[in-house]
């Protein structure tokens, strides 16, 4: 039996064959009983009815015998009737003999008997037809041939029968040596048949529970809500196989289902976060501009003050008052409508530039300002008032009690994927302590170290470059060096952003 | 739990069906199903009349008459008149032969002793075209279809030169002979007679004493133990049978009697054969029975199919002596 196919019958296939088979051995084993007690009792009585039959063929002839010798003598109607009547019930006797050849020696000596008998009935009716002659001589003779052919006949018939006792007494041990066969051969097919029909029945159960067990304890998993379960495999093809088939489908389609709320939810996180970026930028705008306000009082009033100023002063001939006035109406204008808006770096740099100019106006030539740019980068973009805070920082922080030389130093550089914007002061500089303190950033009360004198801190410009470069660390777009005696170097790192992108 | 239950179907199958193989083949053996595949039927169903069921002579006869039985397809119906020396039949040979003629028979084989009504009931049977043939004696004034057998005054003259030449031409002999087979007169005259007339040219040897047993072997075991046992002159002892020989070289060894006597024996079984070997007998005096059996058979069969065959058939005479049988174990 090929197992394999057998797995893959359906359910009811398997059930069907299942009682099929059993019913085919239980039938077999009813039918081989059946067969063997009939042969038995055939044997049996195959036997009596030999013992029988010979008996009565003997008795036959003796009758015979006596029928012939009573008409013989008497020859009366009676004793024909007696003779015709036995001659009759011989002769049918006579018919059921086999006369065939044959290699065995009962049907030899059968045959025998049945030749003999012939001849024997034959002498019979010759002797009564004699009589009935009155041929003396013929019936004397004819009777004394039946006499010489009975003797045969009983020869025969005796041999026969202690033949058929020898063989009755073989198959009687025969019979014993059998039935204790078959009570073995019985008990096996009933042990076999009791372990087949286990074997089967365990086999069937274990068939049809073992997948369904398996698929109970996955989906138990699942409706506890363990989506993580393996796929199960089952190949029974049959309905449980099917069943297994759409468990998989449901359990698929329901983790699709998880992994797409999965990504909806992490989307909706990352806009919360750049809706929080948004409104933190807007926060720090609103604090920068603020400042800005709280420094200038009244700024398009001074605005507007500064330009009659500058251009009193031009009417009167005082040029260089006019164009420093124009500066810082310059400066004041920038800082009030650019603040919040994204710039290119060479408007910052104009910005700053703008700024050196008031303080060199005020301070004279002891501080000096210089830039080493990459002018490929000036189209780049970047949020405003970023550098000017930075620069502010390193005079009054660096510069403002040196006597001379004082030197503010913009470099802008292209560094991998990014700009590098770099301001350095060769001014006082800063000691350890002093330096982390302004690095605190996330410290709101260590803030106040980085503010300048009335502008905006190091940690708004911090905040807004992290913003802007979409940093997860302040480390990505701030750094500062400084040597105590030595001065102060600030490095700024920006993407970069074309101003249409 | 769950490896219990990982059964290898396929073994425990197979397993079953080797359980069940070795039960059916002990019950099939014990129901006797080989007994259903019988032979196919004979072409002829064959009566045959022999003397011993237990003479070695007559079962090689029956061997030889079987292999020819098998060979031509024909049933034997075997009768025996004696077992060891013992009668067994009811019936006289005459009867036997009448018994088969009106009991379907296609042939008759029949060993011949004295018996006027031998050839009226061989003449009937030949009426009922059942063909007889005669064995060991014939019955010539009957319509037997042939007679086998051999030259029994030959047996004798063969069996007096190995006398002669075991007493070298002198000394006293006894002739142990039982009744049947003074009831086979033709044959036993024949023997003695071919024995005596080669034997007398010798002249110095003289017979003096005859030995019949009337009670089969037990009778000339008694009546040749009383004669070992005494005092005698007797040099020699002649055997005309090979039940009688065997009977005869064992009361040798049991008086210890061995090269007191020589003995010339009747037979060739392989008891004999021995005795001969180990010089017990001097020689033995053998008909072939195996070819003469076969013969018997072959020639009715032959009949049967319309054949005609001789009216005589001569089986060949042998004469076995230690020589002759260690020539051929060391050829």
């Amino acid at each position: 039996m090929n197992l394999l196919k057998f797995k893959h019958l359906s359910l009811r296939t398997k059930l069907l064959s299942y009682f099929i088979v059993m019913t085919v051995i239980f039938t077999l084993i009813s039918g081989v009983s059946a067969y063997i007690s009939s042969n038995q009792s055939k044997q049996v009585s195959g036997m009596v009815i030999d013992y029988v039959f010979l008996n009565d063929l003997n008795e036959g002839i003796m009758t015979l015998d006596n029928d012939v010798e009573s008409y013989l003598i008497n020859r009366s109607s009676e004793a024909m009737l007696n003779y015709y009547n036995t001659l009759n019930e011989l002769t049918l006797k006579n018919k059921k003999l086999d006369k065939v050849r044959t290699y065995d020696e009962s049907e030899g000596l059968i045959r025998s008997i049945s030749f003999t008998l012939t001849e024997y009935i034959g002498q019979a009716d010759k002797a009564i037809e004699a009589k009935r002659g009155r041929n003396t001589q013929t019936y004397t003779e004819a009777y004394g041939r039946m006499g010489q052919l009975s003797k045969y006949l009983t020869a025969d018939l005796n041999e026969l029968l202690a033949i058929k006792l020898k063989e009755g007494s073989k198959n009687y041990n025969l019979a014993m040596a059998k039935s204790e066969a078959i009570t073995w051969f019985s008990f096996f097919l009933i042990a076999s048949s009791l372990l087949v029909g286990v074997g089967l029945a365990s086999y069937m159960t274990l068939a049809i529970t073992k997948p369904l067990d398996t698929l109970t304890k996955r989906a138990e998993r699942v409706s506890s809500g363990d989506f993580d379960v393996e796929v199960v495999a089952i190949e029974t093809n049959d309905e449980i196989q099917i069943l297994a088939d759409a468990f998989n489908e449901m359990l698929k389609n329901i983790r699709e289902h998880i992994d797409y709320l999965t990504l909806q939810s992490e989307l909706e996180n990352h806009l919360k976060e750049q809706m929080m970026q948004n409104l933190s930028m807007k926060s720090l705008l609103k604090e920068a501009e603020l400042k800005s306000l709280q420094s200038q009082i009244n700024p398009h009033f001074l605005y507007n003050t500064l330009n009659a100023a500058s251009q009193l002063s031009m009417i009167e001939g005082a040029d260089r008052t006019s164009e420093f006035i124009q500066k810082i109406a310059m400066y004041f204008r920038y800082m009030l409508k650019k603040l919040g808006t994204n710039v290119s770096i060479q408007d910052e740099l104009d910005n700053v530039e703008t700024y050196m100019y008031i303080l060199k106006t005020r301070f004279g030539e002891r501080i000096s300002y210089k830039t080493h740019i990459e002018k490929h980068l000036l189209d780049y973009v970047i949020p405003s008032t970023i550098l000017q805070p930075i620069v502010e920082n390193a005079y009054i922080h660096g510069l403002e009690d040196k006597e001379e030389n004082g030197l503010i130093d913009v470099s802008l550089r292209e560094e991998g994927d990014k700009i590098c914007i770099q301001i350095r002061d060769n001014g006082q500089g800063m000691d350890q302590s002093q330096l982390s303190s302004l690095l605190a950033f996330e410290k709101d009360d260590a803030s106040h170290l980085g503010k300048n004198s009335g502008g905006i801190g190091v940690q708004n410009v911090a905040e807004r470059l992290k913003i802007f470069g979409s940093a997860a660390d302040y480390n990505e777009v701030i750094a500062i060096t400084s040597e105590l005696g030595e001065g102060t170097t600030v490095f700024l790192w920006l993407p970069k952003v074309k101003e249409n992108a | 739990m769950k490896k219990a239950f990982q059964i290898n179907w396929q073994w425990l199958i197979i397993a079953f069906l080797l359980v069940g193989i070795f039960v059916n083949n002990q019950t099939i053996q014990s129901l006797n199903i080989h007994a259903f595949f019988s032979k196919s039927q004979p072409r002829y169903q064959l009566n045959m009349i022999l003397k011993d069921s237990q003479d070695p002579f007559w079962i090689q006869f029956k061997l030889g008459a079987d292999k020819a039985a098998n060979f031509y397809a024909c049933a034997l119906d075997t009768t025996y008149l004696e077992e060891r020396g013992q009668a067994q039949s009811p019936f006289k040979i005459s009867e036997l032969i009448d018994k088969a003629s009106v009991s379907g028979a296609d042939g008759i084989i029949s060993f011949i002793m004295e018996d006027p009504q031998n050839a009226q009931v061989i003449d009937r049977a030949s009426q009922a075209d059942i063909p007889t043939i005669t064995l060991e004696n014939d019955v010539p004034n009957s319509k037997r279809a042939s007679f086998v057998g051999y030259n029994a005054f030959r047996f004798g003259q063969e069996a007096a030169k190995k006398m002669n030449e075991a007493l070298a031409g002198r000394g006293k002999i006894a002739i142990v002979m039982n009744r049947n087979e003074v009831a086979e007169q033709d044959s036993q005259n024949l023997k003695i007679s071919g024995f005596l007339n080669e034997i007398n040219k010798s002249g110095n040897i003289t017979v003096s004493e005859y030995i019949v047993s009337d009670n089969g072997i037990y009778g000339t075991q008694d009546i040749v133990g009383k004669l070992l046992d005494s005092e005698n002159d007797i040099d020699g002892l002649f055997i005309t049978n090979s039940v009688d020989t065997e009977s005869v070289a064992q009361l040798l060894i049991e008086y210890n009697k061995v090269g007191a006597y020589q003995v010339v024996g009747a037979g060739n079984s392989e008891q004999i054969k021995d005795y001969t070997k180990k010089r017990i007998l001097y020689a033995s005096i053998f008909v072939n029975a195996y070819e003469m059996g076969y013969q018997c058979v072959e020639t009715l069969a032959k009949i049967k199919q319309g054949e005609s065959v001789p009216s005589y058939i001569d089986t060949t005479i042998g004469v076995l002596t230690p020589e002759n049988l260690f020539e051929k174990s060391n050829p």
